[in-house]
């Protein structure tokens, strides 16, 4: 009788243990599935963004490529004009000789916007700034600034009317003013050239479904 | 007599045994050996597979490299948003607005009719959120290849006739901003800054409507964050050979 009971204990204890061993291991379990998605959630949003910056990088590239109108400054890191667009002192008015080239430059610009606009699976806006840029005048600043501005106005309406219109689902047009200040100027001794205007081109990633927590 | 026939069944059991053992291993033997003849030859047809499929699987590698190259890339940009939109979450001044895909100035800021003058009650808040960007792009030196945009954007209310007055005018307005910046040292045109003004006038993106049109005699302040994909991706390159 006796040995009997020891045994019952023996059996009633490992029974307990090996109870308690499936529910360690089972919250384990859990605890390590929760965790796999987690990561795999972060995972799948970072392979998204690095699918949309390898876009932007080929997009970039394809614009580079065969392009007569616009060159990339690698260190300004940003797209201009090839050509110099320069114009006479105090004046907002461009040259006649410069027209035929920058409508046909915006019409280049114009047929990029609406390809990427086709393009569906890509959510990349464009942010188009017309900067305009005055020679240094000490004294002048705030006239600088307005014939800077009045610069870049002149090209937008010279697009405007000649139905170069880049203002799209995907793309936002700016018209800017640094007057005599303004990144990457050209130096002082050649200063004379930095009457003019640069077109910028920003891809603007969409991470809207990126961002929320 | 006994004890001798007892020996002689354990020497029979024992012979039995080794024979048998003998006839398991002679047969594992030839069977073996036929096999590794065997193997031999399809070794030889699979060393030729594999250096085909090496070479496949250098191919792959190298897709795959990509292909992580891009995920890190994916993640260093999240990541700046993620820190932008920390860096504003609880800011009065700042928001992340999804629709227009920037971020912007919360407060209204608004002008007086054909006025360009700043009201004096706005200025301290506009003074606040000056120096709220520049400690954001100060905080932000620590990322290479990411520099951001301040665009201050002027606007103005519909009057139809007047739209080069209207440019002019909403220029004007971003000027009077940046103007009030500087009487406070607030300077942008950093290392990872550029400050840009801009007017649009009547025009530009997600304006009030028609109804509310007098809402838009105001200015909106853009922070874009720019970076230079391709030295990113590259980054991601040279952290790996790490």
């Amino acid at each position: 009788m006796k040995k009997s009971k020891d045994n019952n204990f023996i059996w009633t204890s490992f029974t307990d243990l090996m109870t308690s061993i499936f529910f360690i291991v089972l919250i384990l379990f859990v605890v390590t599935f929760i965790k796999l998605k987690q990561k795999e959630g972060e995972l799948v949003k970072d392979a998204k963004a690095g699918q949309l910056v390898k876009e932007v990088f080929d997009i970039v590239q394809e614009f580079k490529k065969d392009n007569d109108y616009f060159d990339y400054n690698e260190t300004c890191k940003r797209f201009e004009l090839k050509q110099n667009i320069n114009f006479h002192v105090n004046s907002s008015i461009i040259n006649p000789s410069d027209t035929r080239n920058l409508i046909e430059a915006g019409k280049i610009l114009l047929k990029f916007i609406k390809e990427q606009e086709k393009n569906e699976n890509i959510h990349i806006k464009f942010l188009l700034i017309i900067e305009g840029r005055a020679q240094i005048d000490p004294g002048f600043e705030d006239f600088g600034k307005k014939l800077s501005y009045e610069r870049a106005l002149s090209l937008y309406n010279l697009w405007n009317n000649n139905q170069v219109i880049l203002t799209r689902k995907n793309s936002e047009v700016l018209i800017a003013g640094s007057g005599q200040e303004g990144q990457c100027r050209y130096p002082i001794e050649r200063d004379e050239l930095n009457r003019r205007f640069i077109i910028q081109i920003i891809p603007n990633m969409d991470l809207k479904e990126l961002l929320v927590k | 007599m006994k004890k001798s026939t007892q020996s002689n069944f354990i020497w029979i059991s024992f012979t039995d045994l080794l024979s048998s053992l003998f006839f398991i291993v002679l047969i594992l033997f030839v069977v073996t050996h036929i096999n590794s003849k065997q193997v031999t030859k399809e070794n030889n047809l699979l060393k030729e597979e594999l250096t085909k499929k090496e070479n496949n699987i250098k191919i792959y590698k190298k897709l795959l490299d990509e292909q992580s190259n891009e995920v890190r890339a994916g993640k260093s940009v999240i990541e700046v948003y993620n820190s932008i939109q920390d860096f504003f979450k609880d800011s009065e001044y700042f928001e992340y607005n999804f629709n227009c895909k920037r971020f912007e100035m919360k407060q209204n800021v608004q002008f007086d009719g054909d006025s360009d003058v700043i009201k004096e009650e706005d200025k301290h808040k506009l003074i606040q959120s000056g120096n709220t960007i520049y400690n954001f792009i100060y905080s932000h030196k620590i990322y290479n290849n990411l520099k951001f945009l301040i665009i201050i954007e002027g606007r103005a209310a519909k009057t139809p006739g007047l739209e080069d007055f209207g440019r002019k005018l909403s220029y004007r307005r971003s000027v009077s901003l940046y103007k009030l910046w500087e009487e406070n040292n607030i300077y942008f045109n950093t290392n990872n800054s550029e400050l840009l003004l801009a007017g649009s006038g009547f025009e530009g993106k997600c304006r009030y409507s028609d109804y509310n049109d007098e809402l838009n005699r105001r200015f909106i302040i853009q922070i874009i964050p720019v970076m230079d994909v391709k030295e990113i991706i590259a980054k991601g390159k040279k952290n790996e050979k790490k």
